[in-house]
């Protein structure tokens, strides 16, 4: 599993899958709220065309996905690695969390499936996406 | 807890041996990254990946890992030099 790929390229790919996901659960929370309108509908079937692209370059050819969910192909560094990622994760996710059930509640907003499901695959996604941008140098 | 830095002479056995970070990697099982961690004291082994490195180079643990510096090989060859002007 050793790939040389770069740095700078595999942040790109992470960005863009995340970004990619926040687009696609607005577009559609708004999509619902306010009516589907042709523009946001292409938006939504972009964003997620892009963001499974991304999500296959980013996380599954780089090998980040593995790093964060095939404990048994790392090694004692890299399982210390990923358990340090993984609680940082959490307490980022959990943050995250509160701040939009506070928000949904406050603005009287109904949970969707799809929020949910997105922030299903953001927690499995942030802890990748956490150790593209905490390591300097990626060959996984 | 923090962990206090271990000491080692890895690259120095390493490069001697005339072998190169992948192969020792694949030797002791873990990723060649790993090598480059332990060479620049950026991560402490555990005990037992201490003894499969031990194993390769077939000398004591103790000779590879300290938890004081080494002292150079200058040093140690000077040290030697007055030993042997001495007698």
């Amino acid at each position: 599993m050793n790939k040389n790929i770069n740095i700078i390229t595999v942040r790109f790919w992470v960005m863009l899958t995340v970004i990619c996901l926040f687009i696609l659960i607005t577009a559609y929370e708004l999509g619902v709220n306010l009516g589907w309108t042709i523009s946001l509908r292409i938006v939504s079937i972009s964003s997620l065309v892009l963001s499974i692209i991304s999500y296959v370059f980013g996380f599954f050819v780089t090998g980040l996905w593995k790093f964060t969910h095939n404990f048994d192909s790392l090694d004692e560094r890299e399982i210390q690695l990923s358990g340090k990622i993984l609680r940082l994760a959490y307490a980022i996710f959990t943050i995250f969390v509160m701040i939009i059930i506070y928000v949904f509640v406050l603005f009287d907003i109904q949970l969707s499936v799809i929020l949910g499901a997105g922030l299903l695959l953001f927690a499995h996604l942030l802890p990748g996406a956490i150790l593209a941008f905490s390591e300097k140098d990626l060959r996984l | 807890m923090k962990n206090r830095k271990i000491y080692n002479r890895i690259m120095i056995l390493r490069k001697e041996q005339g072998m190169s970070r992948a192969e020792l990697a694949k030797i002791i099982g873990v990723n060649f990254q790993t090598i480059g961690y332990l060479e620049r004291e950026e991560y402490n082994p555990s005990l037992d990946l201490a003894f499969r490195i031990a194993d390769v180079f077939d000398v004591p643990v103790d000779a590879i890992f300290s938890s004081k510096p080494f002292p150079s090989l200058a040093d140690l060859l000077r040290q030697r030099s007055k030993g042997l002007n001495n007698e």
